[in-house]
Formats: C-alpha cells, structure tokens, sequence
C-alpha cells in the first residue's frame, strides 16, 4: 500500500510537468497580454516596446516557459499581469466563494439524485422509470448558459413585475444592505440550482445503472431467497455495493469544488474560480491561468489516488501491491 | 426611454465658428491652446434647461460594470481614458477634468496653465501649477506640490511599474517655491503635455504610496477626492462613502457609491429591469431594443471621440516596405470603399444611433470638414477595379496577373454587431466581385502585440477592424500615420496599422507636433488629414457611442463625451437619489 502510493506520486511529476508544458503553450498561442494595453491611450510607442521587453515577451515562448517554470520551482506562482496581484493571492480569494456554491451544488445533487435513482432502478421500465430518465437526459442536454438566464428571466425579471417575491439576478451579497447569511443564501438559490440540475442529471443515470446491475446479482436472489424483507434486500444489500462506484466517482468529482463552474458563474456574477478563469482568458494573463489550471491538475491528480484508496477500502476484494 | 445627447457644437454649428467661439472665449487663443485649450466642444442638448440645484443628500447608487477594474491605482489602469478611470476620478480629485460641455475645468489645480496667466513661458518649456489650498487626503494628511514632484518621480522609477508615461516622460525637472506650487521644466517642446499628463490625472500621497508598493496601493487607495475607499470584493463590488472632509463645500451627496461587477452583458440588462443596480454601464448597440423600454430606465446614449474603422493592410508582415498583393493598389482601396453601403449599416444595425464616420479626427476642431464620407456606388467601384486591370473570372471574383482579388477580414469575434456588419460588407463586395473570407479572433488575440499574432497590427490578416480615436485629448497623429510608427519585429510597439508611409505626411506630423501656434497646428492637421484621406488606408464606419442606462431614482447624472465610458462620472459628487 505505502509503496503503490509512492509510486504514483512519482508517476504524477512527469505527468504535471507536461501538463504544464502543454498548457503553457496553449495558453500563450490562444491570448497575449499586450491585448491589455491596446485601447490604452496614453501608454507611448516606448512605453509598450518596454512592457514586451520587461516581461520577456521578445523571447521565444520555450523560453518564456522557462521563466514560469523556474518561478514555480521557488514556490512562486507569479503575479497577474492586469492586477499585478500574486496568483496564490487572487486563487485565495476566490476559492470560499466557488466552495460556497460548488458545495452547495455537490450536497443538492447527492441528496436529490440518489433516492430518484433508487426509485427509477427499483421500478425499471415503469411509467416512473421513463419519467425519471427521460427528465434526466433532458436535463443533461440543457446548456448551463441558456438555463441561467432562463431562470433570471423567470424568477428576477418576471417575478417582480408579477409582484411576486424574486430572487436576485446575480453576485453574492446584496450590496445596499450589506452582507448577511440571508442574502447570501437568497443569492446562491439560483445558480445552486442551474448547476444542481445540470450535474444531478449525470449522478441518477450512473446509480441508476449501478443499482440495477448489482440488483440481478447471485447474492441479491440469495437474500430474497432466505426470506429478508425487500426493504433489507434493498438497504442493506443492493444499495450498499451499488455505492461503491459513486464513491469513485465523487471522489473523482471533489476537484470541481475547487475549479468552479466558468459558465454559470459568468452568468449570475458569481465571483468564484471559474469567473477568475474565464475573465483572466479573455485577457491572456497567463500567469492567472497557469496558476488555475496547475492547482486543479494536481488536485485531480490527488483525488484520482484518494478515489483508488477509497476504494479498496470499501471494496475488500480490491487488494494492492503484488 | 431614450435621450440622446446630441454633439450639437459638433454637428449643429459648424466647427470654424465653434473655433471662432472658443477663440472669443479665449480658450483657443495661441498658447492657450497648448494640449487642453483646444477642445471639442460638444453642447449636451438636454432642452437647454440649466444645471438643476443639486438634490438632497443620501443614499445609495449601484453602478453595474461588466469589467473590474484591475487597480484602482492610476499608474496601473491603463490611462486617464481607460475603463478603470471610472472608479478612479471619485477617489482621486484630478487636476483638470472636462463637464459635459467637453469644456476643462481646474480641479485639483486653481486654474489652467496658460501664456496669459503666466503658466506656461513664453519658450513653451516651463509650466508654472498652481495647487487648491487646503486640500487633505482622506487620512487626513495635507495635500501639497511635494506629492505632484513625488508622483512623478515614482512613475518614472521603472521599479514601480507604471504602465503608461505619456507627459511625465517629458519632464526634466520639478520645482517646488512653496507647497502650493510646482515649477516644471520640460526637456523639449511638448505640445500635448497638458492634456496628457493633467488631463484627467490624480496625483499620489508620498507618505502612503512611498512606503508599499503601485499595485497594494491600488489595492488600498487613500485619495483626495468627493468619495473615498470603504472595500474591494473581488469579482464582486468595490464600495465608496462620502468623503466628509472634502475640500470643496459641494460635498459628495450620495452616502455610498457601489461598483458591482458583472460580467455576462444579459445579466447587466436584468440586473436593470430588476433594480439591482441603478445604472448599467456601456451597452452594446445591440441592446439598444431590449433597453430602451425598461419603466423607470432611461437610455442615455453620448456621443463618443471614437469611431470604428475597417483598416486596409497595405504592405507585408514581413516587410514594410512591399506593397500588398491587393491592398499595395490604391485604386482597389478606393474602389472597395465606394462599393460599402455604410448608410445601411448604419440605420439598420445601429438603429439610427450612429454616424458615418469621416475622417481621422472626426468630431473634432480639428477636423477638416471638406472631407466627406466617399460616396455608396458601386457602378464607380466596378469601374474603378476594371480601369485598374482587375477583371472577372469565371466565378466573377476579379483576377488580375494571376492575383485573385480574395481577402481576409478580421475583428474580435463574439461581437454581434461586428459579426453583422461583417457580413453586409461580405455581400457589398461580392456584388463588385471583390471576396472576403472573414477571420475572426478573440480580442485577447486580435488585440496582442506585433509579434504575438494580434490580428489588429501584425499585418497577417488583410482588413481588420476595431474602434480607436484620439489617442488623449490631444490631437498627435503622429502615433498612428508616421512611417515610424509602423509596428515591425524590432519595433512593434507603434499604431500606423496600415502601415501606410508617405513623406509629406511625415513632414507635417513632424512639424505639428512643436507647433506653438494652435491656427497653424490645426492648419497642419487639416492639411494630414487631406492626405491620409487620399491615400485611403482605411474606411471610416461609423461614430460609437456610449449607452448607459439610468434609473430614474438617479438624478444628476450628465455624460460627457470626452473619455467615453468614464466620462459618466465627471460630476458624482452631485449624483443623488430620491
């Protein structure tokens, strides 16, 4: 067990240093920084030429890389290249805010969309079944952007012609009040929900499937057989081996509480992660991006051992090793 | 509901008599003219009506910005008419502003140097500042010209990071006689300085900015103007209160003034229709319909220095001094600007809010109005291809010595009045037989640097289009049509986007720009505009504006043109709600 940790940690270096290779260059072709400065009326002919040379921009982008990755070798992610904040700084601020809505979303999703999966497993091709499944890939197929504004065109801008209470269009706090858990709350309905909706579609039709599988094993008959009352058959036996592959897949599933949702937070002015991405792209800041998509590569790369180990530990005929 | 506010010094009066009424006013009087004095003049046409008295004190206005401000530390924004400036000039008192009238106004300075005051030497080297007394920063420290000499000794120090030093590259030194006065020596004659580096431009306290560094400054901004800083959530508000201890008696009479970042433009709207925020800032005209009949939001839409532009690429990105295949040939510049329907664009996809656009320093006094828009013909454009040897193939796109006349055209993409427009000009240009393939970036690629493939300067696509205008308040061409402005791999920080390249227009933007005499100067001007009109290197589109929407609760608010979208906050400290 030590030793199969070890060695994947070992096998996670070479793979984040091309991770970051092959990021970095994407990342530079895709933007570049100078964007920034070109509608800025009173930077000069010289002052621009200084601002390319100071940052290296003149260098071939190898050799940019290569300042970025000496930087990170010193523990330094860099400073943004538009607020000139060190990135650790800026991913600090937001991380609370994209955990704030990201673990809403994760408890919403659990809570609606295993007892649905039950049900629609237990009642296969029944009316409820097809309901349920089709409401999911219905849901699966919405776009998260479309939903968004959907709902703030519903429950904001409607609403409150209609003379109904409504909920607020986007950020976090209400801003003339000051900031409180209620607004928050009342401001994290809707885009806890969008997303919940969006990602709950995806966890009903995998447990659904996994409930169904185990329910036709030898051992579920073997229960019925010795006269266990369904609900035992069902708790005890079909859903606790039917939850081993859920644990893989939240696990697997956990970096997202970091990364945040790009769309939806673009949408309901969310000030997380994913909106710390998306407006640092449209900028070239690489440094910014570069520091988003290393931390969550080596999240992902932590959880998907955690996820491994999790599993052998529920699962006792997963061994390790030899 | 929509108010317009019409460039009437602009468009109602013609613009020699608008100089002759500044030239009464002593503004535009030789000299005086140096940077500011020559103005635009834009009458706002709001019924003629007087300022109101201002309103009652209190309150709270949310303005919804889809863009954050990256500092609010000016060194690092960009430039006084930069987004970023809009949460600026409430913090920080400026040294000269412009109303709505587009007129100067000393603010942090008592009046506006001039030869007749005694401000400006009769060498043109030496500006006499003379500061407001008893102005503090909001700690409560003392304001005084030690902080002017201070500000530039920090933006000239490259350790600090001060992006732009547009005007205080110029200076050669700074005295200070007394704390309310500052002596300063240029190293040449500048004539733009003014403009560029008190136009608009706060000052730094030396006793806080000295001892962190530009960008935590501009993190914990302590200023000296009619707001001051409360806190900053990132990516989601910035807040101010009423500075109660301003200098002037006018205070501030909003209790809180509230940026809130929002950063899907769909959501500014709803965030309007539900009253989240009171005033919305820089629509795009595509929103005009869905803004203009929100109850109790009115659309308030200002005329702008700006103007989009589609620019022909007349040499190579390799080497400027080969023509290209196409655009090198003046007669095909001319014919594919003939052959644009431009009054179509404008009345059908900006909804009658626009302008053509018709010369470089269009809606200026400067402008020389004996250029008009090239007129819509296409019976000339074909006429003009076919004299040029450009003739039908068998697909009717024209050939000439084996050269297909095929092009690519670029601008930011996701922009859907670009992208509209696009493909109106795409169908125009068939119809003479000329095709256009259209190459779209985003803006953080189209807008990069010369050797970074940004679309816009690198010569790689053979039109493109964005919006620019006056590069200050001042009227330097010189950054955008000289031979040496035009961006190569050694020097690629330069604006000649065309990469157009002609003597006598070198010669005069030259001489312009150590012109003393504003008649002369503007003279010159007019005369470089004659020229970079017949050149063609670009069609002028049209005139932007700016669209806010305004709550009705909000009273007070008056654009001014200058400065685009921070031209909205000239006056907040008479902004009041009901």
């Amino acid at each position: 067990m030590g030793h199969y940790v070890v060695r994947r940690v070992l096998q996670a270096v070479p793979l984040l240093f091309l991770i970051s290779v092959m990021s970095f260059m994407l990342i530079r072709m895709s933007g570049d920084p100078m964007s920034m400065y070109a509608q800025s009326s009173s930077l000069t002919q010289a002052d621009r030429e200084r601002i390319i040379k100071e940052h290296g921009w003149d260098q071939p982008r190898i050799v940019q890389y290569g300042f970025w990755l000496r930087d990170v070798a010193r523990g330094d992610l860099g400073s943004s290249l538009y607020t000139y904040q060190p990135v650790t700084q800026m991913i600090l601020e937001r991380l609370p805010n994209t955990m704030i809505l990201m673990g809403t979303v994760f408890v919403l999703t659990l809570v609606v969309s295993i007892p649905l999966a039950i049900l629609s497993a237990l009642k296969q091709y029944s009316k409820l079944d097809y309901i349920i499944t089709g409401a999911s890939f219905l849901a699966f197929a919405l776009p998260t952007f479309w939903l968004g504004l959907v709902f703030i065109m519903i429950f904001a801008v409607k609403f409150k012609e209609w003379g109904l209470p409504y909920l607020p269009a986007g950020g976090m706090y209400d801003l003339v009040e000051g900031q409180s858990l209620p607004g928050l709350i009342k401001h994290l309905i809707m885009p806890a929900i969008v997303l919940s909706i969006v990602s709950m579609a995806a966890y009903v039709r995998y447990l659904r499937a996994s409930m169904i599988e185990v329910l036709h094993d030898d051992y579920i008959r073997t229960a019925r057989a010795k006269g266990l009352p369904e609900g035992a058959v069902t708790w005890r036996h079909a859903f606790r081996n039917a939850l081993i592959p859920l644990v893989t897949l939240i696990t697997m599933n956990i970096p997202l509480l970091f990364s945040g949702a790009l769309i939806t937070e673009q949408v309901f002015a969310w000030p997380g992660m994913g909106r710390l991405f998306v407006d640092h792209a449209n900028r070239g800041d690489y440094p910014v991006l570069m520091g988003l998509v290393m931390t969550v590569s080596v999240l992902v790369v932590v959880f998907n051992l955690v996820a491994d180990i999790a599993y052998a530990a529920i699962d006792p005929r997963i061994r390790f090793g030899s | 509901m929509i108010e317009k506010i019409s460039p009437v010094g602009a468009r109602g009066v013609g613009r020699r008599d608008l100089l002759k009424v500044l030239a009464a006013m002593g503004v535009a009087a030789p000299l005086a003219g140096t940077g500011l004095a020559q103005r635009i003049s834009f009458a706002a046409a709001q019924d003629g009506t007087p300022t109101a008295a201002r309103g009652n004190p209190g309150g709270a206005v949310v303005v919804g910005v889809y863009q954050e401000p990256n500092s609010l530390n000016f060194l690092l924004t960009g430039g006084p008419i930069s987004f970023a400036s809009m949460q600026l000039s409430p913090l920080f008192e400026p040294m000269i502003r412009y109303d709505d009238n587009f007129e100067m106004e000393p603010r942090l300075l008592t009046e506006i140097p001039t030869a007749e005051n005694g401000g400006i030497s009769e060498d043109g080297l030496t500006y006499t500042l003379h500061f407001q007394p008893g102005v503090t920063w909001h700690d409560g420290t003392p304001f005084t010209a030690n902080d002017f000499k201070f500000t530039w000794e920090w933006i000239m120090d490259p350790k600090n990071q001060a992006q732009a030093t547009a005007g205080w590259a110029e200076i050669e030194s700074v005295e200070i006689p007394d704390d309310n006065t500052a002596v300063v020596t240029l190293k040449g004659l500048y004539l733009p300085w003014v403009a560029e580096t008190l136009g608009w431009n706060p000052l730094l306290p030396q006793h806080i900015q000295s001892t962190m560094s530009t960008e935590e400054f501009g993190r914990n901004p302590v200023g000296n103007g009619p707001f001051r800083f409360v806190e900053w959530v990132p990516g989601d508000h910035i807040t101010y209160e009423r500075n109660e201890n301003y200098f002037r008696d006018d205070k501030a009479l909003l209790d809180r003034l509230i940026w809130k970042v929002v950063p899907d433009r769909n959501t500014v709207i709803a965030q309007a229709k539900t009253g989240d925020i009171q005033i919305g800032v820089d629509y795009t005209e595509a929103q005009i319909p869905e803004m203009s009949n929100i109850p109790g939001v009115t659309l308030e839409i200002t005329p702008s220095s700006n103007y989009e532009r589609y620019h022909f690429t007349m040499v190579t990105h390799d080497d400027a001094s080969v023509p290209h295949p196409i655009f090198g040939d003046k007669q095909v510049r001319l014919a594919l600007t003939h052959a644009l329907d431009r009054q179509t664009i404008v009345d059908q996809v900006l909804f009658g809010e626009a302008e053509i656009a018709k010369n470089e320093l269009d809606n200026s006094p400067y402008e020389n109005t004996d250029i008009v828009p090239l007129a819509y013909d296409p019976e000339l454009a074909k006429q003009l291809l076919d004299e040029a040897g450009w003739v039908p193939g068998a697909d009717g796109i024209r050939e000439k010595d084996g050269v297909r006349l095929s092009f690519t055209h670029g601008t930011t993409s996701g922009n859907q009045t670009r992208e509209t427009i696009q493909a109106l000009a795409q169908a125009n240009w068939k119809d003479v037989g000329a095709e256009m393939t259209i190459t779209n970036q985003p803006a953080s690629k189209f807008f990069g640097g010369f050797n970074d493939g940004g679309g816009w300067l690198d010569r790689t696509i053979d039109m493109v289009g964005f919006t620019n205008g006056m590069a200050s308040s001042d009227p330097n061409l010189r950054p955008f049509w000289h031979t040496e402005s035009i961006p190569t791999t050694d020097k690629p920080g330069g604006f000649n986007h065309s990469g157009l390249s002609n003597p006598d227009l070198d010669a005069l933007l030259d001489e312009q720009i150590t012109e003393l005499d504003l008649a002369k100067r503007t003279e010159l001007l007019k005369q470089a505009q004659v020229i970079i009109a017949d050149e063609v290197p670009m069609i002028p589109m049209y005139d932007r504006v700016v669209i806010n929407s305004i709550a009705d609760t909000v009273k007070g608010v008056s654009s001014s043109p200058f400065g685009s979208i921070s031209g909205l906050v000239w006056n907040v400290e008479d902004w009041s709600v009901n």
